[in-house]
């Protein structure tokens, strides 16, 4: 500050007041007379000095420290390379060409999944389901172990576990790696770029476009990832809404219903189209939903303005691609499995015991699904799908083999299914059979599409919301919201389609 | 001070509007009262009697004064009011339409030691959003300073110094025409519907109701950067110019991560493409590719057209 008075407080401190013990600096300082001036002359210039002043000085550092750079440092650029970034950008967020290419570039990420999955997963099914389970149950019965036992450990827990890693590592193995490599390309930033108006339309931030791609991985993910956002009241809708992108427990579930369901509707050449199209689908509505929820939440219990956000968009790079294969493998898909394998355990033994532990003569299954059933039908679903959902909430991938399990229960087909209380992998045929048997309809198969897509998250999920939130509150509102969706949606269909069909 | 919360609040804001009204010297009464809290006249004066028995108020020459007492305790309010607004404002994200109403409740619930703090967190910040000095924890505060805008001088360079943050919805219009303390702007001419006025690169007519909750006053000293002449969301795709300076409507957090960016002045920037859905544009400056809503753009000042500079990204 150049006011050319002397600055009589900067003069070495006494021995004797640098001895003291420091009891807090105003104490001290207050103790000398120079120290009083110079306190004095803050305060006096606190209101003298004009009020920008600060802003303006960190704006001159900031224009020195860049004039300084400017003079030291050579760039050299090499010009091919920036035409050839200028026309991908011109491209990937064209006015005509922005969107259809984003919604293209998930289409095909869908289909290599889904088309790509089928082999590694029939192959998993085959040496974990139908080789290492009889092979377990027989050793293991011939050891003496009691059949009740047996039945929890190697029918419940086991057989849970081992289908849910087959049925999940392989389109992971095959998704995360893929979204990693579009984000090393530097493709993410961009899709943010493109939709940012649509989310500041939402009252929210962003951001929120990258926590919610983070979502389609895991939403416990996307949930952490919301730390990105400064803003308290974006950061909660975020999170709030994180649910609505599909995660990767629900692919698998999506994936098989449209597989079988969808598929089958058209020629078989068509039918890995179909499927992806019909998953697509799923996938914008869901996106559409998060928006639509941001909207009314920004109006509604978390009123206000949409912040300012600003977004380095990084130069397109070729994908190291090893390197991400390598980091998405340990960092997403270990990750997700293992937490998957850790719910999946215990809710096989969960499944096991309400197939198998009667109350008056019945199965404990049977009753809840006969409770839940009335309130099925009104979405569209029934009671089976109803309590696959409540045994699944600890792990959203294991809903599909319990509503086969539960299936098998009610319908008594037990020459498709292995026993009660078994999950089992079945090939696509046997499983429409079954399902078909069990009163399925493609209005059950649309309804379970959008009910995967609209319900509570998981509850590893739950538990992220609360330990980021901090609030039960917040975490009660985030399982309420995609429910009373679900619900609307589901029943909704269901009555528009029962009245269609007569 | 008195029993229930709801007549603790209107207590402090009565002391509030007899602090205010001591400030920009005008006189208060137990009408002025009534009209600033929204009380009926009765009301009013049974909370005066109530503050004057208390020893918070006292009357003289038939307007009412602040004891030392309530002096205290209004600036301890108003300290708590202001350092609020600047939170909000700073790091919360919430938009400047939300900052008086919150700071209106949490003025009434935070206690002295965690203004300070809140303060201390902020770093002493000496200016509230609107402009208005908070005062020192100490209760020390500037005279009031700046006349308003509707009284100013054509011609003249001014300052904006206070922006009256009510009525809401006159400042939700000032806010809205983009006017913030800090600014700088000149008066060309008065027109029917109200003043021509330049404002950092933009030229518009400001209407007589909102000028008159503004208020200017003289530059101190040569400003420091050269005056804009446009906004960063004027440049044409390809076309470079340099960076003057941001907005004092971007703060805190915001304004560093700008500046981080490298919105700083005397850099070369340039428009490189723009959203599908229009907002927001991708800007070239200091070898990034930078995303900038059109708010945004609208924030940063930058000067005419530079010829014959080549933008490269980095590598």
């Amino acid at each position: 500050m150049k006011t050319g008075t002397p600055s009589p407080g900067l003069g070495p401190v006494s021995d004797a007041e640098a001895d003291r013990p420091n009891p807090g600096d105003r104490v001290i300082l207050g103790s000398s007379p120079r120290i009083e001036a110079v306190l004095g002359l803050a305060e006096e210039l606190r209101w003298r000095v004009p009020p920008e002043f600060h802003d303006r000085c960190v704006e001159e550092i900031y224009g020195e420290s860049a004039r300084i750079a400017a003079r030291n440092v050579v760039r050299s650029g090499v010009s091919s390379r920036q035409t050839w970034q200028r026309r991908m950008d011109a491209f990937l967020t064209g006015r005509w060409t922005g969107f259809p290419a984003m919604i293209a570039v998930l289409a095909v990420a869908l289909w290599i999944t889904i088309v790509g999955a089928n082999v590694p997963s029939a192959a998993m099914a085959g040496v974990l389901v139908d080789t290492l389970h009889p092979a377990l149950k027989s050793g293991l019965g011939q050891l003496g172990m009691p059949w009740w036992l047996n039945g929890l450990l190697v029918d419940g827990l086991y057989l849970t576990t081992a289908w849910v890693v087959s049925v999940m590592l392989p389109p992971m193995l095959i998704f995360f790696p893929m979204f990693t490599l579009l984000e090393d390309f530097g493709y993410l930033p961009r899709v943010a770029f493109n939709l940012d108006r649509l989310f500041q339309r939402a009252g929210a931030h962003g951001k929120q476009a990258l926590t919610m791609s983070m979502g389609w991985g895991c939403n416990a993910a996307g949930v952490t990832a919301c730390r990105i956002i400064d803003s308290p009241r974006e950061r909660l809708i975020a999170i709030l809404t994180n649910n609505f992108a599909l995660c990767n427990g629900r692919w698998p579930t999506q994936i098989l219903i449209a597989t079988v369901f969808v598929g089958s509707l058209v020629a078989p050449a068509l039918a890995g189209v179909a499927a992806a199209v019909a998953v697509l689908g799923v996938a914008l509505l869901g996106v559409v939903l998060s928006l639509g929820v941001s909207w009314a939440l920004s109006r509604t219990l978390l009123r206000g303005e949409a912040s300012a956000f600003s977004l380095e968009l990084p130069p397109y790079r070729p994908p190291r691609f090893w390197r991400t294969l390598y980091t998405s493998l340990i960092d997403r898909t270990l990750f997700v499995l293992w937490r998957a394998v850790l719910f999946a355990a215990p809710a096989g033994v969960a499944i096991w015991c309400v197939a198998n532990i009667t109350v008056t003569g019945r199965p404990l299954a049977f009753w809840a699904i006969a409770g839940l059933e009335p309130l099925g039908w009104v979405m569209g679903l029934s009671g089976v799908i109803l309590l696959a959902y409540v045994i699944a909430i600890p792990a959203n991938e294991i809903v599909v083999p319990s509503i086969l399990m539960l299936t098998v229960l009610v319908t008594g087909m037990t020459e498709l299914g292995q026993g009660a209380g078994v999950m089992f992998e079945a090939g696509d045929n046997v499983l429409k059979k079954l399902l078909v048997a069990g009163g399925w309809t493609p209005m059950t198969a649309v309804c379970l599409m959008l009910f995967s897509l609209c319900h509570n998250p998981c509850s590893t999920t739950l538990y992220t919301i609360y330990k980021e939130t901090g609030s039960w509150r917040w975490t009660v509102w985030s399982a309420l919201i995609p429910m009373a969706i679900g619900f609307v949606l589901c029943a909704g269909t269901a009555a528009v389609w029962r009245w269609i069909a007569g | 001070m008195t029993s229930s919360r709801h007549e603790r609040v209107l207590a402090e804001d009565a002391l509030k509007h007899v602090f205010q009204c001591e400030y920009d010297r005008l006189t208060a009464s137990a009408d002025s009262v009534a009209g600033a809290l929204r009380l009926s006249r009765d009301a009013a004066r049974l909370l005066v009697d109530r503050l004057v028995t208390g020893g918070w108020l006292a009357w003289g020459g038939g307007a009412l004064y602040l004891t030392v007492l309530g002096r205290e305790h209004a600036v301890q309010v108003l300290r708590a009011h202001r350092v609020v607004e600047t939170y909000l404002a700073l790091e919360t994200g919430l938009g400047s339409s939300e900052w008086h109403q919150r700071a209106e409740v949490d003025e009434h619930n935070l206690t002295p030691a965690r203004v300070d703090a809140l303060a201390q967190r902020l770093g002493d910040p000496r200016y509230d959003p609107h402009g208005d000095p908070i005062p020192t924890a100490s209760g020390e505060l500037p005279p009031a300073q700046g006349s308003v805008l509707l009284d100013w001088p054509e011609g003249v360079e001014a300052r904006i110094v206070h922006v009256e943050d009510e009525p809401a919805l006159v400042y939700a219009a000032i806010a809205q025409a983009g006017l913030v303390p800090g600014m700088r702007l000149v008066v060309d001419g008065t027109v029917v519907e109200g003043l021509k006025v330049r404002c950092e690169g933009r030229a518009f007519v400001l209407p007589r109701t909102l000028a008159g909750n503004v208020s200017v006053a003289r530059l101190e000293q040569a400003p420091m950067a050269e005056a804009p002449t446009r906004r960063l969301a004027d440049l044409k795709p390809g076309e470079v110019a340099e960076v003057r300076g941001l907005s004092p409507a971007i703060r805190g957090r915001e304004r560093n991560r700008l500046l981080d960016l490298g919105f700083v002045p005397g850099s070369p920037v340039e428009l490189g493409f723009t959203s599908p859905l229009a907002s927001p544009s991708a800007y070239r400056v200091r070898g990034s590719l930078i995303a900038l809503r059109t708010e945004q753009a609208e924030q940063v000042f930058i000067g005419q057209r530079v010829e014959g500079v080549d933008l490269k990204e980095g590598t």
